[in-house]
């Protein structure tokens, strides 16, 4: 046991060397956005899905060049995004935050950096091409948008109208197509990237609702917000942010940059086009690999570090709850329970993002690994404790009359027989630990089942990389299914013996 | 050696032993019998300090035996169970140095070199490598004696040290028994095996519902009985 304990350190120990290893000549800006299915805001580049591009990734890298400090960019769900800068994990977030008096209750804006409307889109057939034209009709927004609070408005006062809620703005237009929606409600950018280039698609009528979208941080970090207001003042002034608007064909109708090319839109339309062919296919996929390798490599690190914690963990708990006296056993059973009555991903949510509230900041990895941790330790505890109930009384007995003290007892006789009958049944938990660390993924940890979802909203295939992540999650517990049925072949094995002497 | 006055020993409402005055000369082989239920493996717990009694006074090697010093004397009263209790994840060597290494803090080698004087000593030598779980239970029972001779006791006790045995392993741990004995051990022994008390007890004590009702030397004790309970027992260990 001390010997796990001091690996797990030294690994620890040499996670912090690696990062102190790295060169940190500016201080950093932490930016944060959503990055699945986030065209034209910041996503995976679909010709190399590793590199992160988007309209406001270039922003953000431009302000933060000017504010001297080098971006460093955070994944987050987009419902995350506020909790996340009010919890103190990064500096800034921008993904379309519109400038709202809802959010602005919560976190404070920019002046704004770009300014559009909501759009809607129809099918091209369907000559219904406003809202008022779809007061009877069915209409998709993403959940948590200005759009969103539109549509409510409008179903308020037109009793027919029937409003669906996305998380994904991919899935709103496929169902559009699909005939399951009417109409769908959007920000402009996100129609013209994800219905303009649709054929079978049409953004229709007036700008519905104008939006501008700001630069999000938290309120007390008023020094940022006036350099961040600066260094916006002269990209404006300079034209640099007309021309990163110009690269991404988003300036208004009409106006333009001499010079520039709307480049980042035509390589978007080139590279969304769907590929025929499975040799086509075969590149495309070929080309995920090293994604799908890091999402494992994260998976397993988390996976292993949180088993460790719960294996630690779970022995204490476990003695404390039979032998200890009264009031700790109790306080080891309430937290058992606790553990094992709540979900986990509550307890994720609520280990990274609450407590920093009560001043407990921890990284992403740290959060994972000590949530997925503590949540295994419960039934690892409960593990620990079958099999110190199935240790013979007289070996507790042939200790104490050798003149062991109990603790003696417990430390060489009875909990290392404990472990041998635990081993085979806590393999198999951290098989479906290495499954719920798919859960870390709302804390901004890019792991295998993140990566699914960032591939398949990148390229609109969900079949693929889902079959590829798949694999891997396979491939990774395979060794341990091996060493659970060996462990469990050898428990049986030496206790067979035991009981034919008996 | 060991003298034990007025002992008296309840789980919960019941009187398991009743005011029990014993005396084990040093060098003695005292035989406890009795039917079932009598007592007397709850007396021998209470000799190690596995039990604590409710009242009366036990004493050791002339210190009398209370909660601060039971742990110290345990390791000069060995111990040895019905079903062995040899510790199975740890070789039949690991099992006689773990209580001298941690509680006596003993080196290694020194450890090792007084537990295979005691394995010899039991007739087990060469086995030292081997795990609990491939000996015999008459092998497993004569590495339990020599687990507790490691800690080079005053005085041992065996709980019905053959009651688990195969009759043909019964007598290779008698053999050791008989052995200790001729070497001056104090043992006490729980034990049905009424051959091996005729033969080798100095001493048999006789308890039924928790008293010593009959006590004195093993021949006349079994060859004329005076109490009525004690021709009960004999009567049916014969049947």
């Amino acid at each position: 046991m001390r010997r796990l304990l001091a690996a797990l350190l030294l690994l620890a120990s040499g996670l912090q060397a690696a990062r102190a290893g790295e060169p940190v000549a500016q201080p950093t800006l932490r930016w944060a956005g959503d990055a699945r299915s986030g065209a034209p805001y910041e996503f995976h580049d679909p010709s190399d899905p590793s590199r992160l591009i988007g309209y406001e990734v270039e922003i953000a890298e431009e302000v933060a060049r000017r504010l001297h400090r080098r971006p460093e960019f955070v994944q987050n769900e987009f419902d995350g995004l506020i909790p996340g800068l009010q919890a103190g994990q990064y500096d800034i977030a921008m993904d379309g935050l519109e400038i709202t008096p809802e959010h602005e209750g919560a976190v404070a804006f920019s002046t704004p950096y770009y300014t559009t409307w909501e759009q809607l889109v129809v099918r091209r057939s369907d000559p219904r091409d406003s809202l008022a034209a779809l007061a009877h009709g069915r209409v998709g927004t993403l959940r948590g948008t200005t759009a969103n609070r539109i549509l409510e408005a409008f179903a308020a006062e037109h009793p027919g109208f029937d409003i669906r809620l996305y998380d994904e703005e991919f899935d709103a237009y496929t169902d559009l197509r699909h005939g399951r929606l009417d109409g769908v409600l959007l920000d402009a950018p996100i129609a013209r990237y994800y219905a303009g280039v649709d054929p079978a698609l049409a953004l229709v009528g007036p700008p519905v609702a104008p939006i501008s979208y700001g630069i999000a941080l938290r309120k007390t970090d008023t020094a940022l917000r006036n350099r961040i207001d600066e260094a916006l003042a002269a990209m404006r002034d300079d034209g640099t942010l007309a021309r990163i608007l110009a690269r991404w064909n988003l300036l208004p109708e009409g106006q333009s940059v001499p010079g520039v090319a709307p480049v980042m839109w035509q390589h978007w339309v080139a590279t969304t086009a769907p590929v025929s062919g499975w040799r086509a296919r075969l590149h495309r996929y070929a080309q995920f690999l090293p994604m799908i390798l890091r999402g494992a490599w994260m998976t397993l690190l988390v996976s292993v570090l949180g088993m460790a914690v719960a294996v630690v963990v779970g022995l204490p708990l476990a003695l404390l709850r039979r032998y200890a006296v009264a009031p700790f056993a109790a306080l080891a059973t309430a937290f058992i329970e606790l553990v094992r009555g709540t979900p986990l991903l509550v307890q994720i949510l609520f280990i990274f993002y609450g407590l920093p509230e009560l001043g407990i900041q921890l990284n992403p990895l740290a959060a994972g690994v000590i949530a997925l941790g503590l949540n295994y330790a419960a039934y690892e505890a409960e593990n620990y404790r079958a099999g110190l109930e199935a240790v013979p009384r007289g070996q507790a007995e042939a200790a104490a009359a050798l003149g062991l003290s109990p603790m003696q007892g417990l430390r060489y006789v009875v909990v290392p027989q404990a472990l041998r009958t635990v081993l085979p049944v806590m393999t198999n938990d951290f098989i479906s630990l290495l499954k719920d660390s798919s859960l870390v993924s709302v804390i901004t940890l890019t792991e295998l089942s993140q990566t699914y979802e960032q591939l398949s909203t990148t390229y609109f295939d969900y079949l693929g990389p889902g079959a590829m992540v798949a694999a891997a999650y396979l491939l990774l517990g395979l060794p341990f299914v091996r060493l659970a049925r060996f462990a469990e072949r050898r428990l049986a094995r030496q206790s067979g013996i035991v009981s034919a002497r008996h | 050696m060991i003298r034990v006055r007025g002992l008296v020993k309840r789980f919960g409402g019941d009187i398991v032993l009743d005011g029990i005055d014993l005396d084990v000369p040093e060098g003695a082989l005292v035989a406890l019998i009795g039917p079932s239920g009598c007592g007397k493996s709850t007396l021998l717990r209470c000799l190690n300090g596995l039990e604590t009694p409710d009242s009366g006074e036990i004493e050791i090697d002339g210190e009398r035996l209370g909660p601060g010093n039971a742990a110290r004397l345990r390791g000069r009263v060995g111990m040895v169970f019905q079903s062995f209790n040899l510790f199975p994840h740890r070789s039949v060597l690991s099992n006689l140095t773990l209580a001298p290494r941690v509680v006596r803090h003993r080196s290694r080698e020194q450890a090792e070199a007084d537990a295979r004087l005691a394995l010899a000593r039991v007739g087990l030598s060469g086995f030292e490598s081997r795990a609990p779980a491939t000996l015999s239970g008459g092998q497993q029972q004569r590495a339990a004696i020599a687990r507790a001779l490691a800690m080079a006791p005053r005085a041992m006790l065996y709980d019905e040290p053959t009651s688990a045995l195969d009759p043909e392993r019964v007598g290779e741990v008698l053999a050791v028994m008989r052995d200790l004995d001729a070497g001056g051990m104090t043992q006490v022994v729980v034990t049905h095996e009424m051959r091996f008390v005729r033969e080798a007890a100095d001493t048999v004590v006789v308890l039924d519902h928790g008293r010593v009702v009959e006590s004195g030397p093993a021949a006349e004790v079994l060859a004329a009985p005076r109490d009525a309970r004690t021709r009960n027992f004999l009567g049916s260990m014969q049947a």
